[in-house]
């Protein structure tokens, strides 16, 4: 971490000063004073005087928080592109979205804090998925199930339930699977079981149940075996990346 | 020192609309020979590669090396202003930091002026991909296939093998797609050194075939599997090119 500049209390002009002077637009800043702020775009808005707090961060995103509540009152996305001035006294903070051709502007009358702050974070998120996201990464790429396996339904309901995922084998042969976040207990392989006998009731054919877990827990794993069931061992992480995987690569990927 | 006259404003229009959809301020750097611009849009999605010769001008001078930055749009709305019929010239004054727009018919002498923006950050470095594949077709064809796509998807497929380009989306309100065999009278040349494919949001491609449909007529495509598209747009004189980045997973 690189502190670059901290001010209290700064003269307007000082403010403008080195939010001009920012040796880049990697940096991040940080404005506490008292402003209004009007926005135009989609809708249009204005918001009142009142002391605030103002994230500008080192994509282009701003933020403009009240001193309450967990989300921002007004912010525009990343990308977007900053200009400021002072005029009749006052600091004008223009964050400008080309995209969605909308503009924010916070107008400062006095600040408190302006911090311009060289901040490096490249450490990973780990997104610890949640059942929902588990099913979504299986729908996703159901090969991190089994090659060739193909999904047909989502939360189907069956005599007993609702199973998570209902779908086709390579061989074409229906198969449930059950998704769970935790190590699947003897509960879950009995859920699965009764899922199974109640669609091979239904079809009268050969139906598979396979539970995707990150493990199994004590004394499920003969139970799963003799109740003819089987286990696949599948990490919330490794299906929260998938998820996340599925977005817009930048070009600056491709610069390097 | 830079200054340069044109007869027509419509191509020069048309091409800082064709910018314009990848960048609202750019700075164009110019020299003795050429007006030159390689920016990259705000959210690093998209770029373009820009490039004029002196002789799309009809008088063009330039002192050393001259960087104009300016806000795309603001300057669309005064060349929308110059009428068919009027000489427009362009200049630099440096001293006073801003662009002068002279348009002259008969003894009729009409004069906007723009200020310069402070420089820009500096200039994206140009991408260095190896494209395994590449087709060159007609625009319009392109894009009346990428306006078919938008009616099913946010997202389009683009995929170019030895023996055909293809366009194709789907979503939930059903599924698109455009084939050009090898022969097809629109599709003018195909190579494939590997079948390659890559997926891309539709609102940017859309925004660039359109406005780029207005200065060309030919566009040479070059892919490679998930990596960015790029899209040169052939012009009579100069160089429009596009580069997209995919979408991958979806």
């Amino acid at each position: 971490m690189e502190g670059r500049l901290v001010l209290e209390n700064p003269p307007l002009e000082e403010a403008l000063e080195a939010l001009r002077l920012r040796r880049s637009r990697e940096d991040t800043v940080l404005i506490v004073g008292e402003c209004s702020v009007k926005y135009d775009g989609r809708a249009s808005s204005t918001l009142e005087p009142g002391d605030r707090i103002v994230l500008i961060k080192s994509d282009g995103s701003l933020q403009v928080h009240r001193p309450f509540e967990l989300s921002p009152v007004n912010w525009q996305p990343s990308g977007s592109v900053l200009r400021v001035r002072v005029q009749d006294g006052l600091l004008f903070v223009r964050a400008y979205n080309p995209r969605g051709r909308e503009s924010l502007e916070v107008v400062f009358s006095k600040l408190v804090l302006l911090a311009v702050l060289g901040l490096r974070d490249t450490g990973s998120f780990f997104l610890h998925a949640s059942e929902e996201d588990m099913r979504s990464a299986i729908l996703r790429q159901p090969s991190i199930l089994e090659e060739g396996f193909k999904p047909i339904a989502v939360e189907r309901q069956v005599e007993p339930g609702f199973v998570d995922i209902l779908g086709l084998d390579g061989k074409g042969i229906l198969t449930v699977v059950e998704v769970k976040r935790n190590d699947a207990s003897r509960d879950a392989v009995l859920q699965l079981k009764r899922y199974v006998d109640s669609l091979r009731m239904e079809t009268g054919k050969e139906v598979r149940g396979i539970i995707a877990a990150p493990g199994l827990a004590r004394g499920a794993q003969s139970m799963l075996t003799s109740l003819g069931l089987e286990f696949k061992a599948l990490s919330p992480q490794r299906c929260g990346e998938i998820i996340k995987r599925g977005k817009e690569r930048k070009m600056t990927d491709f610069l390097r | 020192m830079f200054e340069a006259e044109l007869s027509n404003v419509e191509p020069l229009r048309n091409l800082i609309k064709a910018i314009s959809v990848v960048v609202e301020e750019g700075s164009f750097r110019i020299d003795e020979e050429h007006i030159r611009l390689l920016a990259m849009d705000p959210s690093h999605v998209a770029m373009v590669d820009f490039e004029l010769p002196k002789e799309f001008f009809d008088r063009y001078s330039a002192n050393g090396d001259v960087r104009l930055s300016i806000n795309m749009r603001e300057l669309l709305k005064f060349l929308d202003r110059v009428d068919r019929g009027e000489q427009l010239r362009i200049k630099l004054d440096e001293e006073q930091s801003r662009v002068v727009l002279e348009c002259r018919r008969g003894g009729h002498i009409r004069t906007f002026t723009m200020p310069l923006l402070e420089p820009m950050e500096e200039e994206a470095p140009s991408p260095k991909i190896f494209f395994k594949a590449s087709a060159r077709a007609l625009t319009q064809s392109i894009r009346r296939a990428i306006r078919d796509a938008a009616l099913v998807s946010e997202h389009v497929r683009i995929e170019i093998s030895a023996k055909e380009l293809r366009i194709q989306a789907s979503g939930e309100a059903g599924s698109v797609s455009s084939v050009w065999e090898m022969g097809a009278d629109d599709l003018l040349e195909i190579k494939a050194q590997e079948d390659s494919r890559a997926t891309f949001t539709i609102s940017y491609l859309q925004d660039m075939v359109n406005a780029a449909a207005m200065s060309s007529e030919v566009t040479n495509i070059e892919l490679s599997t998930d990596m960015p598209i790029k899209m040169s747009f052939e012009l009579p004189q100069g160089k429009l090119v596009y580069y997209l980045a995919p979408c991958i997973g979806v």
